[in-house]
């Protein structure tokens, strides 16, 4: 609230050419809390001010617009995906960060200018599953075709550049989900789960996980907590690293260097669930463990 | 160029309008957080953990029936040293002691002269019914697995012959083991208390490679008992209830099996006269071992297909001894043997019927290998009573239907056929229909038929000095009617009421005959009906409170009285106050039981016990602790005993204390 009423009392723009840069975060949940954290500490030798709005704060919400056109910042940076809807018609350069669905975004014209991507590619998945549990070639991909993304042939043929071979199970549903993941038994070592909370939640998760241990199935999950949950490894980007790489595309963009309009993850973080990995009989690599590389889950 | 000016403010101006009015509609409409409907959300939102040991322990919380179940947590909060103790605080239930074990009732029906024969008990499925006296009466030390290792109790209300056949009439407690990969790697702990009561405990798990995971657990125990004064006798007996023992468990699991080993023994004193021994002589005492082998085998067969096949090898040695006065100031070593040895397999396969539900069928079957009892003198001279073999051969076949009716009404059909070559054939069929109107209210209606065997013991012990035999014993029959209710208020409030009525032919009871002798026999006929109202509620985030009462009504039909040992009303009250950032929780405990019959139909007042624990959760990083006290306020109460002891009470401890130390290592 100090930061907001220091800025609407900010002097206008015109007066010193002030660089400022407007932080607006979808709210204050961890993630967004680790991704803003990274950006400023980039962001800290970088010329420029900061503001940061808490789009769950209602007030600060409700003020966002003018403090836009008070303070008409150089950039708006929105982390997560409703920041980003919010700020689609803002008269002011936005980069979205922390979104997914960035593809239909970048389609749409306008902004975000650019985008950092939460997507991690199946590549970069089975990249780090290849090194963390070796040995196992066959993947199902277990997905919504309806809910966009790349491509079957796209996913196979990243699977098969990888020296795995894909099958998919399609589940239109959270209803057909279990149908979908047991038709995958016998037939795969691991089955990827691409993030998708109409797929993957609360409530779909634990009958998923069981079904994972009874038909001998185990999954790659997408964050640290679908393997807490009960998914053997998860391959997930890292957040606070997400931050760092908005902040540098931002530098670019305000340096005028060109900058591609979609960029992914640079840096992912792999986690194993060691008492569903026992239970699988599979091994991991204790290098790695040592190196700092995994984190292990208890 | 003014104009272009213009129109670009006038553009800037209007995205500016359309943003605030974007921002100003976001704003007023209730907060949603990121993790509603965004695609992003899935990544960020917080997954329920499943337990490993779900996998490979039978569990029946998906019972359509009463159910309470005791977590880890509350078994450490409330320290939990024994069964017992768990058991004693759930609603409706009381536990009962007689100097040489506890007996368990529910709904009020806890016979004095029975050995909780009308209980199922099992460990991740297992039955630990043994075969010679067809009981479950090992509720204290003597039952073989530690607190430490359960992960959680379910308590089934209700009849249960239907799936697992005889003596599954009122309640089945299924304990369900914590996993080889939940488990501490290495875990240590000594416990000490009153009455000179002293446990050390070890266990650990580990990973055997491809796949193979072990957890292994061996403690030992021993105490030296109380001294309690008998008004009656006017005498002091030491030593009663002085035990010890040991207790092994193992649990080996493997891709789809899952391989269990118990082997254990408790010894225990009774010098209370126990079937007319000499009172105050400490040489009288039992010492139960039952030991057992199981491997199961579990496998999914499509979404919803589920596959179990176990076999199993049970052991079990009962040897008391009794020293008897004889005259001229003669005592007789008197020697009791019951050798059981038993193994049998089980089947069972659960499947979905297209548009109807899920249908589990299943059989099993066990032989005796061995069912002796022997009583014997050794002193003053040698002199064989009873050597008796009775082998049994029984088997069972159930099904069970689920019907999903409609989007709020499923149904439950059930039944099983059960024969064995000592007793006659019967039929238990079971009926629920659950009614979920909504997510949060649940309406049920149970009707079930229960039976109970005659045991080797009740139809073959004569000794022709204290018991007779009676080979004309016929099954125990049971009806159970129930309806019950349970409501969710939110997330902090969970309501349960339920009324029920039961009826028991053929009730079989120890009498004694005109000859002076005691024998079993279908002797009476019991009815009860009752009601239990339970409350569970998170007032604030500082307090845990639950609160039940049980009021219930059993009479002997045939006599037309009440049943001995049944309390008119139990009331009890639990509480658990988070510490220290939920590192250290007090957990107070409130218990009522209303008075009872003893066995010579003398009113045993009623009892109020207060109890409190102190218990820590990774309050260091390897250490923890729980100290409790029993009876807090030091009220002095008794239990009623039955005919074969020589007073018609057991005066219990006053007020105790115990403190146990737990280490454990990733």
């Amino acid at each position: 609230m100090a930061l907001l009423a220091g800025l609407l009392t900010a002097a206008p723009l015109g007066s010193a050419e002030k660089l400022r840069i407007v932080v607006v975060t979808s709210s204050a949940i961890l993630a967004y809390r680790e991704a803003l954290r990274g950006f400023t500490e980039a962001m800290e030798a970088g010329p420029g001010e900061l503001f940061t709005v808490d789009l769950s704060d209602g007030e600060q919400q409700k003020r966002l617009p003018a403090l836009v056109a008070g303070m008409k910042p150089r950039v708006v940076i929105a982390i997560g995906s409703q920041a980003a809807e919010l700020l689609a018609g803002a008269p002011v350069a936005v980069i979205a960060t922390m979104v997914l669905d960035s593809d239909r975004r970048a389609a749409s014209g306008g902004n975000p200018l650019a985008t950092v991507s939460l997507e991690v590619s199946l590549t970069t998945v089975l990249l780090e599953v290849k090194h963390v549990v070796p040995g196992t070639t066959r993947v199902g991909i277990l997905r919504d075709p309806a809910r966009g993304g790349p491509s079957q042939a796209e996913l196979g043929a990243q699977a098969k550049r990888q020296g795995f071979t894909p099958e998919f199970a399609n589940s239109n549903g959270p209803q057909h989900l279990l149908d979908s993941f047991v038709s995958l038994s016998n037939r795969v070592d691991l089955v990827w789960c691409p993030p998708d909370s109409s797929l993957f939640n609360p409530t779909t998760v634990q009958p998923l996980v069981m079904a994972s241990l009874r038909h001998r199935l185990p999954i790659i999950g997408f964050s640290e907590s679908f393997v807490r949950a009960g998914a053997a490894v998860g391959v997930y980007p890292d957040f606070q690293d997400i931050g760092a790489q908005t902040a540098a595309l931002t530098q670019r963009y305000l340096a005028s260097q060109p900058a591609a309009p979609r960029e992914t993850p640079r840096t992912v973080k792999v986690a194993v669930n060691q008492r569903i990995m026992r239970l699988f009989g599979l091994s991991y690599s204790q290098s790695a463990v040592a190196d700092g590389r995994i984190l292990v889950i208890r | 160029m003014t104009t272009r000016i213009l129109s670009a403010c006038r553009r800037a101006a209007c995205g500016l309008v359309v943003f605030a009015t974007c921002v100003a509609c976001a704003a007023d409409s209730p907060q949603r957080p990121a993790q509603d409907g965004s695609a992003e959300s899935a990544l960020f939102e917080e997954l329920p953990v499943v337990e490993a040991a779900s996998l490979h322990a039978q569990t029946l919380q998906e019972a359509p029936a009463n159910v309470t179940v005791i977590t880890r947590l509350e078994i450490r909060k409330f320290g939990y040293r024994t069964l017992a103790e768990a058991l004693a605080n759930v609603r409706g239930f009381y536990v009962t002691e007689d100097g040489s074990g506890y007996f368990v009732g529910v709904r009020g029906f806890s016979l004095l002269s029975d050995y909780n024969t009308r209980f199922l008990v099992m460990i991740n499925g297992h039955v630990l019914t043994d075969d010679v006296y067809g009981s479950m009466y090992m509720f204290g030390q003597d039952f073989g697995l530690d607190m430490d290792l359960v992960e959680r109790i379910e308590v089934i209300r209700g009849p249960s012959s239907a799936l697992y056949g005889s003596n599954g009439v009122f309640a089945t407690v299924n304990l369900v083991t914590r996993s080889p990969v939940e488990e501490e790697r290495i875990r240590v702990s000594t416990e000490s208390g009153s009455l000179g009561g002293e446990k050390v405990l070890f266990s650990a798990s580990t990973y055997l490679g491809r796949g193979a995971n072990l957890l292994i657990s061996g403690s030992a125990f021993r105490s030296s008992g109380r001294a309690a004064f008998f008004p009656e006798l006017g005498q002091t007996a030491t030593g009663i209830s002085a035990e010890r023992g040991y207790h092994t468990f193992a649990n080996l699991i493997w891709r789809n099996w899952s391989i269990m080993a118990s082997f254990n023994d408790h010894q225990v004193t009774v010098p209370t006269g126990w079937y007319g021994a000499v009172f105050g002589d400490r040489n009288t005492r039992s010492e139960d071992v039952h030991n057992f082998v199981e491997a199961a085998y579990t496998r999914a067969i499509g979404t919803a297909g589920h596959l179990r096949w176990r076999i199993y090898y049970d052991q079990f040695r009962y040897r008391g001894r009794y020293d008897y006065p004889l005259e001229d100031g003669v005592v007789e070593d008197n020697r009791d043997l019951a050798l059981g040895d038993w193994a049998g397999t089980q089947f069972s396969y659960a499947f979905t019927v297209p548009r109807v539900g899920l249908l589990t069928v299943g059989a099993e079957v066990n032989f005796d290998l061995r069912n002796v009892q022997q009583n014997y003198a050794v002193a003053p001279a040698y002199h064989s009573y009873l050597d008796v073999s009775a082998r049994d051969v029984w088997y069972g076949l159930f099904a069970q239907q689920e019907w999903n009716l409609s989007k709020t009404w499923t149904a439950y059909l059930g039944a099983r056929f059960d024969d064995s070559k000592n007793h006659s054939a019967f039929v238990s069929p079971r009926v629920a229909l659950v009614y979920r109107p909504t997510s949060t209210t649940a309406f049920k209606f149970l009707y079930g038929r229960a039976f109970r065997n005659p045991s080797a013991y009740e139809t073959f012990y004569d000794d022709g000095s204290l018991y007779l035999r009676n080979l004309s014993l016929q099954p125990e029959r049971a009806h159970t009617l129930e309806i019950a209710w349970e409501r969710k208020l939110g997330q902090r409030v969970e309501l349960t009421a339920s009324a029920y009525q039961y009826r028991v032919a053929g009730l079989i009871e120890s009498v004694t005959t005109e000859s002076g002798l005691f024998q079993y026999q279908n002797i009476s006929r019991a009815r009860a009906s009752g009601v239990e109202l339970e409350l569970r509620s998170r007032p604030a985030r500082w307090l845990e409170t639950s609160a039940s009462l049980s009021v219930q009504r059993a009479r002997n039909q045939t006599l037309g009285q009440t049943l001995v040992n049944s309390p008119g009303r139990i009331a009890q009250f639990h509480a658990t106050v988070p510490l220290a950032n939920n590192r250290l929780t007090l957990s107070p405990a409130l218990r009522y039981l209303s008075s009872r019959l003893g066995a010579d139909r003398g009113r045993v007042p009623s009892v109020f016990i207060a109890d409190a624990t102190a218990a820590t959760h990774h309050l260091h990083r390897d250490f923890d602790f729980v100290f409790g006290v029993r009876n807090l306020l030091g009220h002095r109460y008794s239990d009623p005993l039955s005919p074969e002891h020589l007073t018609r009470e057991l005066p219990l401890p006053g007020r105790t204390a115990f403190i146990k130390l737990i280490w454990q290592h990733e």
